[in-house]
């Protein structure tokens, strides 16, 4: 068996194969056709004395062998061989051509014969690995060499005239052949086996040793005379050797085996040595016997050898099987166990006990022990399944866990699988199984689940509609938003993906299925992308689609299906009709707002224009396109100059922004300010202006229209003397208007002062009460208040400041804002003033009359002696008052002239012409007009009473004139003389009417009087300093009157 | 008005008064007036000058200043007079006419009746 188990194959290689084509057949003619001649001259040689019969053919042995063992293509080479060595022998025995012929044919036939019965049953490869082969290559060898025979004995009867019966000779001619043929062919065949598996040295050595043992003891004991002992039963000591042979080496050294003992029988026979050579036994007889031994020796070797091959072979196929099998087990690491049912026993091998975590020293042998490694929760299934496989002799598979101990075996899986051994009624008699350890693979079976499962949750978490169909089409998995795509769950494998719902292309045209991109992806087996599509779910619902669909291929590279990723852009659409809408709009509004935008490349001198831009420049709607000439052509001549210049120097100095405005004139001549913001890059060698431009002309307009209010304003408020101030509180400068500025006789065009300046201007008195109102305003939280005050200006003057202070304050309460009008009144308290100064002066005017025209009655009622003179005398005075205050009041108060004077007081006297007035133009002012007038009436009134026009010859004569005098400014003479009045008595009395006369203008005009009774008449000279007399010009107020003298509240 | 103290001819007798008055009419009456209950009458004068020598000359007890002479304000006069122990009554014909001076004086309103000014001047020598 050793031998048998570490041999190995050796398989005809490529180049023995070529051998076998070119040279084979030359070679094997040769060998056969002479060994086939050896033999056969061996043959003649060992021909019975007596009939000449050979006992044995062995070259039949040769032919057949030959042919059996290389097969059908050995056909035609060792034909021609055993036909020319036939014809070869039989000729040099001494036997005609015509027999030799058909000898060679009956032998090339008989081996043909028996190879192809051979060939016929077994094939090629015929070997003796069985008993049947044996039986049936004897059965072909005699069918063969029986036919054979027949050919040969009709051959012999036809060229040889032998005594012997054609019976006789087929008999002997077919057995002397088959003889042959069994004797010699298996060690042919044996040896070809040899070629092609080589036995190792050991087994030729053993095998060369028996043989050699046999021919000897064979030789000994069959050529030994019968007194020898062991010349008794020759065959008690030839079949143990044949036996050694056949059971401990391959079926050819039993073939050679045979041979020998073949060989030695024959020789024995022949030369009657021996067992087969004694004198008693006839030559027939003898031949029989040899023949017979010969037979029963080789069937005894061939069967004895078969039957140990087969036994070889079968360990050998068992062994490799093991061997395979072993090889097997280690692989998949499995551990082998048996369990005798009847007696509870359990055997296993070292991996099933790794497995398990037996003890190594003292693995368990009884199931009971066994059961003890197992996690009790799977024993009952164990048990179930056993019993079961038991009774259905059936094989069964489990998996289990194993009993946790120490930890070692915690968590771990067994797999088992056991089939059921019965006996001859079909008892369960025990089970063999395998178990293998499966902890990995459960573990890595359950990661792999959830794996699975993690990529399902996460296919189905997608928001995506994620669907796989088959090559056919039909789905085979989808996730929950495809459901949902869908508005049902398909049934996998019978929905074929566009039998769930019907597409349209994205302008809602019905899409046919060959255009959609997952029957491409399925028929032809390519992506088709950004194809958007409208799914109509069977209800009717359209949605906006994306589907993305990608052919699938397994690991070998076959198409097994589509998978298809759908995206929902509903959403999406609506973003973008709503984003054109807004667009739309925009543009809108943008035309609307008069704001435009443009894309200018300088070199191609070419923009691109919104419409806005078109709107803005009058362009015909929807233009896109300007040139630069165009827009040069539309900018305003007047900033054309400034606009260029304006860029150069942007581009030279590399800036990127550029703001100007113009204006330009549009198609139709209207004229319209546009502002532009533009953003120049220079990357590249393609600079480009980007930038907006918006139609500013209204405000322009606007701003035009303001600016100018504005200087109007400052104007007016510079004409009007009214400025304003605003500061913050708290701040040290303020913002003031020009009004504000020239108010304060600050340099024109300031817009900014300290407010410490303004303090210096203020009036030093006023200061402290204006700081004090402002704080107390300030603690009040007064909005308003007003004030008025006096600043001094720089070159000295003084004025009048009333101002308006407004306050914001803020929510804490602090003042936060101050704005305030100041305006110049210092004309305006002038005239206030002068109006005072009047209303006073009249006032004083008034009382002073009054005063007087008490003090005159007071007089006058002292120098009158009747209530009737009385009231005569004061009605005179008083009148003359009022005279004189009239005629200063239709002047204005601007003073008296005096012949204007005089001609009133004389009005009443003056008759034809008694009156003389002869004087220069002289105005008298108000107060040497009065105290005169009251002169004037006394002289009048006494010239009336006694004087010269109490009588009608009177006349009075008044003269006067400015008398220059270096030393006192001039006097203005009056003379007033009376003449052909009535005598005049010089009336002692000193009445009131004459001290009036003398005193009055001396009194209150420091003038003099000179008041005479003189015989002609009275004569009254008055002076009265030049002082008195005033230009037409002169106000009617007193001359020292001024305001800086009166102080009124 | 507050009621006029009585007029007393026994005190006013002899009493010395410097009239300053500008306007003639009123002076002459003023100094009839005066003259009657036997007052001394200095002047009238018509000028502040002319009232500064008479007082120099004469160092009246009282003067009686109307306060606008000839358009100046005879408010230095009054307080030379004043602070050299003369009694002062001004008379002016401007309402509210505020004082510029501190000098405790009596002052009447033009016109005025003769009583009010006597009284004053009685009680002016009633001091004295």
């Amino acid at each position: 068996m050793e031998h048998v188990t570490r041999e190995r194959m050796h398989a005809p290689s490529l180049q023995d194969r070529v051998w076998y084509s070119a040279v084979e057949p030359t070679a094997i003619g040769l060998a056969v056709g002479i060994s086939y001649f050896l033999a056969a001259r061996l043959s003649l040689l060992l021909l019975t004395p007596t009939d000449g019969v050979a006992v044995f053919w062995p070259a039949a042995g040769v032919a057949s062998g030959t042919l059996i063992a290389l097969g059908p293509r050995a056909k035609w080479p060792v034909a021609v061989g055993v036909m020319s060595a036939t014809i070869t022998a039989n000729l040099l025995g001494d036997r005609n051509i015509a027999s030799a012929i058909v000898f060679a044919l009956a032998n090339a036939g008989e081996a043909l014969f028996a190879a192809s019965l051979i060939q016929r049953s077994f094939g090629e490869n015929f070997g003796f690995e069985s008993v049947r082969r044996v039986l049936s290559f004897v059965a072909a060898t005699l069918i063969a060499c029986a036919c054979a025979a027949v050919l040969a004995t009709s051959g012999v009867l036809l060229f040889h005239n032998q005594g012997a019966t054609a019976f006789g000779i087929w008999l002997n001619w077919s057995l002397s052949d088959a003889m042959g043929a069994i004797t010699v062919a298996p060690m042919i065949i044996g040896a070809v086996h040899a070629f092609r598996r080589r036995p190792e040295a050991v087994e030729i050595l053993e095998g060369t040793l028996a043989l050699a043992a046999l021919s000897v003891v064979s030789a000994v004991t069959l050529s030994a005379s019968s007194h020898h002992w062991f010349a008794i039963s020759p065959l008690c000591f030839i079949l143990p050797l044949l036996l050694w042979l056949a059971a401990r080496t391959r079926p050819l050294f039993a073939a050679l085996g045979v041979f020998v003992v073949a060989i030695v029988v024959v020789w024995t026979t022949t030369f009657g040595i021996g067992r087969f050579g004694g004198e008693s036994i006839p030559d027939a007889g003898r031949v029989d016997a040899a023949r017979t031994a010969l037979l029963i020796v080789s069937l005894c070797g061939l069967v004895f050898a078969s039957l140990f091959e087969e036994r070889r072979q079968i360990e050998g196929a068992l062994a490799e099987s093991n061997e395979r099998l072993r090889l097997a087990v280690d692989g998949a690491h499995l551990g082998i166990w048996s369990l005798d049912l009847t007696s509870g026993r359990f055997e296993n091998d070292a991996r099933d006990r790794a497995i398990h975590g037996h003890d190594m020293g003292a693995p368990p042998t009884t199931r009971a022990r066994a059961r003890d490694y197992i996690h009790p929760g799977d024993l009952d299934d164990l048990d179930s399944q056993f019993r079961e496989a038991a009774r259905s002799l059936e094989n069964c598979s489990i998996a289990y866990r194993l009993a946790s101990t120490a930890g070692s075996n915690s968590g771990r899986w067994v797999a088992l699988e056991a089939a059921v051994r019965r006996d001859a009624n079909g008892r369960a008699l025990s089970l063999i199984g395998v178990t293998r350890d499966i902890t990995e693979q459960r573990n890595l079976h359950n990661a792999l689940q959830k794996e699975e499962q993690r990529f399902r949750e996460l296919l189905n978490a997608l928001p995506a509609a994620v669907y796989v169909t088959d090559a056919a089409g039909y789905v085979t998995y989808c996730n929950q938003a495809a459901v949902d795509l869908w508005g049902r769950r398909p049934v996998f494998g019978e929905d074929r993906w566009c039998d769930l719902a019907q597409f349209y292309d994205c302008n809602g045209v019905p899409m046919s299925v060959e255009h959609c991109p997952t029957e491409i992806a399925l028929k032809q087996r390519r992506t088709t992308r950004n194809l958007e599509a409208i799914l109509e779910r069977p209800g009717g619902k359209r949605i906006d689609i994306l589907p993305c669909p990608s052919p699938l291929h397994d690991a070998t590279g076959a198409f097994i299906g589509v998978v298809n990723m759908t995206l929902d852009i509903s959403e999406r659409k609506r973003a973008e009709k709503a984003l054109a809408e807004r667009n739309m709009q925009l543009d809108l509004a943008a035309k609307v707002a008069l704001v435009g935008s443009f894309a200018f490349d300088v070199l191609a001198g070419q923009m691109t224009i919104s419409p806005g831009y078109a709107t803005i420049h009058g362009l015909p709607e929807g233009t896109e396109q300007s040139s630069r000439a165009d827009w040069r052509a539309r900018v305003h001549p007047d900033d054309l100059p400034r606009l260029k210049l304006h860029l150069e120097q942007t581009i030279a100095a590399r800036r990127h922004d550029h703001y100007c405005d113009y204006r330009i004139v549009r198609a139709d001549g209207e004229v319209r300010w546009i502002e532009a913001r533009s953003h120049v890059s220079y990357e590249g060698d393609r600079p480009r202006i980007v930038g907006t431009n918006i139609d500013v002309t209204r405000r322009k307009l606007a701003e035009r229209a303001l600016s100018e209010r504005k200087m109007q304003l400052a104007l007016a408020e510079k004409a009007a003397g009214v400025g304003s101030y605003a500061y913050d509180a708290g701040s040290v400068m303020m913002q003031i208007t020009e009004g504000y500025a020239a108010l304060h006789s600050l340099p024109e065009g300031t817009t900014d002062a300290l407010r410490s300046e303004w303090k210096h201007r203020v009036h030093p008195d006023d200061l402290g009460w204006i700081e004090d109102l402002s704080r107390q305003s300030f603690r009040d939280r007064r909005e308003e208040y007003g004030i008025e005050y006096r600043i001094i200006r720089p070159g000295g003057e003084v004025s009048w400041i009333e101002s308006r202070s407004f306050i914001s304050y803020s929510e804490d309460g602090k003042p936060q804002r101050v704005t305030g009008l100041n305006i110049d009144v210092t004309e305006r308290r002038r005239a206030e003033d002068h109006q005072r100064l009047l209303v006073a002066e009249l006032d004083h005017r008034v009382k002073n009359v009054l005063a007087t025209v008490s003090a005159v009655s007071a007089s006058t009622v002292r120098s009158c002696n009747s209530m009737q003179d009385f009231v005569t005398a004061l009605d005179a005075r008083i009148r003359s008052l009022a005279s004189t205050h009239e005629l200063l009041s239709n002047r204005g108060w601007q003073g008296l002239p005096l012949d204007e004077l005089l001609r009133r007081q004389l009005a009443p006297y003056a008759a034809q012409n008694n009156v003389h007035i002869k004087g220069p133009r002289v105005l008298l002012d108000a107060e040497a007009g009065q105290a005169l007038s009251m002169v004037l009436h006394e002289l009048t009134t006494n010239a009336a009473k006694h004087g010269a026009l109490s009588a009608s010859a009177g006349h009075v004569f008044v003269q006067w004139r400015l008398q220059n005098t270096s030393t006192d400014g001039g006097r203005l003479m009056v003379n007033w003389r009376e003449a052909d009045g009535p005598m005049v008595k010089t009336s002692g009395k000193s009445g009131y009417g004459k001290s009036v006369i003398t005193e009055l203008i001396p009194y209150e005009l420091g003038g003099k009087v000179d008041y005479r009774f003189a015989s002609a008449g009275v004569r009254c000279r008055l002076e009265i300093p030049a002082g008195f007399v005033t230009d037409e010009q002169k106000s009617g107020l007193p001359l020292n009157c001024s305001p800086a003298n009166l102080r009124a509240l | 008005m507050k009621p006029t103290p009585p007029t007393d001819p026994v005190v006013l007798k002899g009493l010395s008064v410097l009239v300053i008055e500008d306007a003639w009419q009123v002076a002459k009456a003023l100094k009839g007036l005066l003259e009657q209950y036997e007052i001394e009458v200095i002047g009238p004068v018509a000028t502040a000058t002319d009232a500064k020598r008479q007082f120099d000359i004469r160092k009246p007890q009282a003067a009686l200043v109307d306060v606008n002479l000839k358009g100046e304000l005879a408010w230095d006069l009054i307080d030379h007079l004043s602070e050299n122990g003369v009694e002062v009554i001004i008379t002016t014909g401007y309402p509210q006419l505020m004082t510029k001076t501190r000098a405790p004086i009596v002052h009447l309103q033009k016109p005025y009746p003769a009583e009010e000014l006597l009284s004053a001047l009685s009680d002016i020598a009633r001091r004295r």
